[in-house]
């Protein structure tokens, strides 16, 4: 008798949970998931019940309207968003989902008398994740366009997948030259500046700042290695020296060893050039520069991104005074369209905004100022991307321009930790304007 | 010369640190069986909580203390109320374990956020200390003072205090143990608890170098596990010698063989393993 009654009550429970599970997957695949940084997980598992219905569009090319087709008015224009909220990309995903939708938010979330809808993603940081994730974008959300992963390794695995499907891409933090070039689609754009940023750098410790000899410390990965191959490049045919090469993995619980070595090397330079140093190992090498008493010996060249007052800079505090550094925008950076941009942002989110925060400000504008120009009309693919790559503006780093490989072209900012008030921040002491990804340095 | 002395200095402050964070793990492993994959969250969950209290008292001691005794509670309820359950099972304590790992982990990047931090010392320690050519961090020096403190005081605890000599026979032989009237299980959650804290505090004496952020956990973890490899399970002599090769090897390989920075960690694991498998010090 017990055992029927005990059988009973599981199926009961079973099938109302069945229903529930069924309710709950119609209703997401209807509705675009909400805001992701209020919390990280929960993309992803409404992605994965609006899976279980098989998809019918087969993994080849969707169907496409001819290009000649109306825009459906009202029809809601729809953007993936593939900014990662979890894995080693979560500060800058989380960034620049918050920056995307500083733009989108005051724009009220519709261009031309179309709404547009965003549907973010958690690629988690990792390739394989990001090719299933922009398929799913593609085939079963219909998005116009993507915003695209943070990681360059995300980036190159979803490229071949974007430029077969005519996916208009936009990226803002994936800097491996290749995108760009040799892996460049026209319907591939990049917001934000790539390595050539090195270029400039290196030319200007050489030329400008008269270091003679140089050791170079950049992040053991391709990234990092390509940017201090860049970096010796300019460096050395601006008339410097690269003594000595340091590459730091990537996750060192501990630099001590790399500054000891260091150490043992720096009466050959006379400056210590970072052309891709990121990331916590950022944060405790220039601490540990100066704690291992090296700072009060030779000076710091380095990327920006080593020094940045919304990551890398607040942990190693003093340490990072008096450190130049360059980089393509600056929170001081005294333009009207920055002033505005830093207000709105802090306005909104109540907090300065970072490097971070600007990248995804400049991905989501890029594609607003694009489907203005054609007027909404997402649909027509190639119009569309012809439309991206003309795109112009005043950013909050300048104009906003793209070469024809849609390489963004920036202006290099040279800057100085400063401590101004109570705070350390990037004051700008010197530019060099239009640095695109082929730049020649002046002679 | 100073070359290899300032590098030793490196690899044996670091060491210090290895040390408190693996001589719970070999204590847990080797009486209970347990492969605790959560151990590094006690260290990034100690740096978490030493980091807040910082931020707040600016007093480093205070952090130490509230960060030990917060992961030695969490310690204590997770191996009572859900490992405990498992008794005998290895594999399903493992997977336990991992499970908590992901919780602790989702829970830090929620609660603080996806930035790193580095806890600062106290003032007194914030100087740097000359020796000739050499300008180093008194902190890490102090590091190398305080584990050899802990070290001693653990051994005396073990050699010379009813409890150890408890620990010491459970570690050879539980189930005499339970013969002899013992309440093992209440010795399992203390011996878990104090594992738990002493990688706790590590996390916060870490905090000023090694820092706190998301994956700060899988990194120690994996230096743990090969400390506990090196020098045997169930032993804390294993565990200090151990930290000690771990960290010495490890900062001389990176330095005089950076191509092989990744390997350097591994090598000693690997070499032990062919050589002597229970490690150096590790009960046969």
């Amino acid at each position: 008798m017990k055992q029927r009654h005990g059988h009973g009550l599981l199926r009961l429970t079973m099938g109302i949970t069945a229903a529930l599970i069924t309710a709950w997957s119609v209703g997401c695949t209807s509705a675009p998931t909400a805001s992701p940084t209020a919390a990280p997980a929960k993309p992803t598992e409404a992605a994965k019940p609006a899976a279980a219905p098989a998809t019918s569009a087969p993994a080849a090319k969707p169907a496409e309207p001819a290009p000649a087709a109306k825009t459906a008015a009202g029809a809601p224009i729809k953007i993936g968003v593939m900014h990662s909220t979890s894995g080693p990309f979560v500060f800058e995903g989380v960034g620049g989902n918050e920056g995307v939708k500083l733009y989108w938010d005051a724009e009220n979330n519709q261009v031309a008398g179309r709404p547009v809808q965003f549907i973010f993603e958690d690629t988690e940081g990792k390739p394989d994740v990001a090719l299933t994730k922009v398929r799913k974008l593609a085939e079963q959300d219909q998005v116009h366009a993507v915003i695209g992963p943070i990681g360059s390794n995300e980036s190159l695995a979803i490229r071949d997948y974007i430029h077969g499907n005519r996916l208009p891409l936009v990226l803002g933090y994936s800097i491996a030259r290749e995108l760009t070039q040799e892996k460049g689609s026209p319907y591939l754009f990049r917001a934000a500046g790539s390595l050539q940023m090195n270029s400039a750098g290196g030319w200007y410790a050489a030329k400008k700042l008269n270091y003679k000899r140089a050791i170079m410390v950049s992040t053991d990965y391709a990234a990092g290695r390509d940017a201090a191959a860049l970096f010796k490049q300019y460096y050395e045919e601006a008339g410097g020296k690269v003594s000595s090469e340091i590459y730091i993995p990537l996750g060192a619980t501990d630099v001590a060893p790399y500054i000891t070595q260091l150490r043992s090397e720096i009466a050959n330079a006379d400056v210590v050039a970072m052309p891709l140093l990121i990331g916590a190992t950022a944060s405790q090498f220039v601490k540990a520069y100066t704690e291992f008493g090296l700072k009060s010996q030779v000076p710091m060249f380095t990327l920006g991104v080593s020094v940045d007052e919304a990551s890398t800079l607040p942990p190693a505090g003093d340490a990072g005074l008096g450190i130049v550094n360059f980089n393509d925008w600056s929170l001081t950076l005294d333009l009207p369209e920055n002033k505005k941009f830093v207000e709105a942002f802090r306005a909104k989110y109540q907090k300065d905004p970072g490097q971070h925060h600007l990248y995804g400000y400049l991905e989501g504008r890029l594609i607003g100022e694009a489907l203005k120009a054609v007027n909404g009309n997402a649909e027509d693919k190639d119009k569309f991307a012809e439309a991206l790559g003309k795109v112009q503006f005043e950013s909050p780093r300048g104009p906003f321009k793209l070469d024809e490989k849609h390489q963004a072209i920036v202006t290099i900012f040279i800057r100085r930790v400063d401590r101004v008030g109570n705070q350390l921040l990037n004051v700008v002491i010197d530019q060099i304007p239009n640095v695109d990804q082929f730049w020649k340095a002046p002679q | 010369m100073a070359f290899w002395f300032e590098q030793a200095l490196n690899g044996v402050s670091f060491g210090m640190l290895l040390f408190l964070l693996s001589a719970g793990l070999s204590l847990v492993t080797g009486l209970m069986g347990i492969v605790n994959m959560a151990h590094g969250s006690y260290f990034l969950w100690g740096g978490y909580i030493g980091l807040t209290v910082v931020a707040l008292t600016q007093n480093f001691a205070l952090a130490i203390a509230a960060a030990a005794i917060g992961t030695a509670a969490s310690g204590a309820v997770m191996q009572r109320f859900f490992l405990h359950r498992f008794y005998k099972q290895d594999l399903a304590q493992v997977l336990m374990t991992f499970g908590f790992l992901l919780i602790f982990a989702d829970h830090a990047l929620v609660r603080y956020g996806g930035n790193f931090h580095l806890i600062a010392p106290p003032s007194f320690l914030e100087r740097s200390v000359q020796f000739g050519d050499i300008i180093y961090p008194s902190y890490r020096l102090f590091l190398v003072v305080i584990g050899l403190l802990v070290a001693v005081g653990m051994w005396v605890f073990q050699e010379k205090t009813r409890m150890g000599a408890i620990i010491r026979a459970g570690v050879d032989d539980e189930e005499m143990l339970r013969g002899l009237g013992i309440n093992v299980p209440l010795v399992f959650t203390l011996v878990f608890a104090l594992g738990a804290g002493l990688a706790g505090a590590a996390g916060v004496l870490g905090g000023p170098f090694v820092g706190v952020g998301p994956g700060i956990d899988l990194q120690v973890l994996l230096l743990g596990f090969v400390v506990l490899i090196v020098g045997g399970l169930g032993s804390l002599k294993g565990a200090f010698v151990g930290s000690l090769v771990v960290g010495l090897l490890d900062n001389f390989g990176k330095a005089l063989f950076p191509e092989l920075a990744l390997f350097t960690i591994f090598a000693p694991m690997a070499i032990i393993l062919a050589i002597k498998p229970t490690g150096l010090f590790g009960k046969a």
